[in-house]
């Protein structure tokens, strides 16, 4: 069986060099690692937003040459990334202008009652908290049921009460075998509920690779100070 | 007393204009109203500085997009290259476009083979309010697009949407209100421009006298017509920032 991910990826932008080596047999993927250290960079590449040199396969499919509308990914960027002049139903729907009408509108309810946003759908984008974002944005990457999902922060980015749920409901979503996820997070209790195979990011390079369990004895201080619970 | 330095600023703004006023009488105004040469000057301003804001938006929006994009050295020759022509005096473009579209300018000879003479036309009138507008245009809508996230345009990709799509349905939309007002700065000085009007396109009524030069010329030997038709100026003027505003307020930021 070929690995959920193999990459060997080299690129360098302005005043910023990524050269990532990265073979995880089965995912979830977790990158962790301190601020500006090219995790953010890494999963926009993953999503096609820069052209790079090496290698590039998810579950033996070469993304390298594809642009984004055929990469088959679900993204979900950092903070509030919906579309800011739509409501949230039309940010969900986006991804769906292929489907006839009614279809589009029963398949926009189903994945928003799914992150527990139904009642949202009306609501501008603006106006919703960051937890309820995080929702619909959720819906909205998962509409086109894309092979591959890329989160960056989706927990980190809410009121701290609205954490817990967001974690729970990713979960599943996380472990589904039907498709292959990588998660940028900073925070252990995300690890502990995802059980994902954690890939330490440094300087633009991956320092470290394994699962909680291997790396938890590690002696490198960012994951000693990460992984203590 | 913290609203005083506002208070203040609108005073100096406003206090010629309300002289303006304050010294017009309706009479004179309906005078001028009446008169075909104001009339001419007030279709000559309103075809001449659409059709020039037209002409900057399609161009302008595209070329907009390309500079807020544009990054490092590229970027900042970009961007000076449209500061330049804001800082530019008028009576040096207005002498600018006589050298370049001239009778006897670097083109002139060559527009002469096609029968085209540009000089003293509406067309003239047309092409500097253009460049006058152009650059306000675009650094305006530029600052507008930068403001536009990256990561929406990837996540609209990822959806199914090519560069085209997702550009006209998320970048254009996110950056709209910023776009309406860069389109109102943009015809604002379209409609007021003046020094390279008159050097390029001449003071021609009926065929090139604008509003600003109809100003001048009955600044010359009435001052009565020249006020009315500095009010009906500022009145056009207000009109249209009146409706750019409620074009604004149309857009999803204000809603």
């Amino acid at each position: 069986m070929k690995p959920d991910l193999d990459l060997d990826v080299r690129v360098r932008l302005a005043g910023f060099a990524l050269d990532v080596q990265l073979r995880v047999e089965r995912g979830p993927v977790a990158l962790v690692g301190p601020n500006g250290a090219g995790k953010t960079t890494l999963l926009r590449l993953l999503a096609g937003a820069a052209a790079h040199e090496g290698r590039m396969e998810v579950r033996g499919r070469a993304l390298g040459a594809l642009p984004p509308e055929a990469r088959g990914v679900g993204y979900l960027p950092q903070g509030s990334a919906l579309f800011p002049h739509l409501t949230a139903a039309e940010n969900v729907a986006y991804g769906l202008a292929h489907l006839p009408r009614g279809a589009r509108e029963a398949r926009v309810r189903s994945l928003l009652r799914d992150v527990g946003a139904e009642s949202l759908a009306s609501r501008s984008a603006r106006g919703l908290s960051g937890g309820e974002q995080q929702r619909v944005a959720l819906a909205r990457a998962l509409a086109t049921e894309p092979g591959i999902l890329l989160l960056d922060e989706p927990t980190s980015s809410v009121d701290i009460a609205s954490r817990p749920g967001i974690r729970a409901l990713l979960a599943p979503v996380l472990r589904d075998a039907s498709r292959f996820a990588v998660v940028v997070t900073h925070d252990v209790r995300d690890l502990l509920a995802w059980e994902p195979h954690i890939a330490l990011v440094e300087g633009g390079r991956i320092t470290a690779s394994g699962s909680f369990a291997e790396l938890r004895g590690s002696a490198h201080p960012f994951l000693r100070e990460l992984l203590s619970v | 007393m913290r609203h005083l330095p506002f208070v203040l600023c609108l005073g100096v703004l406003f206090l010629p204009l309300a002289g303006l006023v304050a010294g017009t009488s309706p009479g004179e105004i309906a005078e001028a109203l009446g008169r075909p040469s104001t009339r001419a000057a007030i279709g000559l301003s309103l075809s001449t500085s659409l059709v020039a804001l037209l002409i900057v938006i399609l161009v302008g929006t595209p070329a907009a997009w390309a500079l807020s994009r544009a990054r490092g050295a590229t970027g900042r020759a970009a961007r000076l290259a449209f500061e330049l022509p804001v800082v530019l005096p008028p009576a040096v473009l207005g002498i600018a476009l006589l050298e370049t579209f001239g009778r006897h300018g670097l083109f002139g000879p060559l527009l002469a083979l096609g029968g085209v003479s540009l000089p003293f036309t509406a067309t003239a009138v047309v092409l500097t309010q253009v460049l006058v507008g152009a650059p306000l245009y675009v650094l305006t809508a530029a600052t507008a697009f930068r403001a536009v996230d990256d990561d929406l345009l990837l996540v609209a990709r990822t959806l199914g949407a090519g560069p085209s799509r997702a550009w006209a349905t998320i970048a254009l939309p996110c950056a709209a209100p910023g776009l309406v007002a860069a389109a109102g700065l943009g015809w604002a000085r379209a409609l007021g421009e003046f020094g390279a009007t008159l050097l390029f396109a001449g003071n021609l009524e009926g065929r090139t006298q604008t509003l600003p030069l109809a100003i001048y010329q009955a600044f010359e030997h009435d001052m009565g017509e020249a006020r009315a038709i500095a009010v009906v100026l500022v009145v056009l003027a207000v009109a249209v920032l009146g409706a750019l505003t409620a074009a604004g307020a149309g857009t999803w930021r204000e809603a």
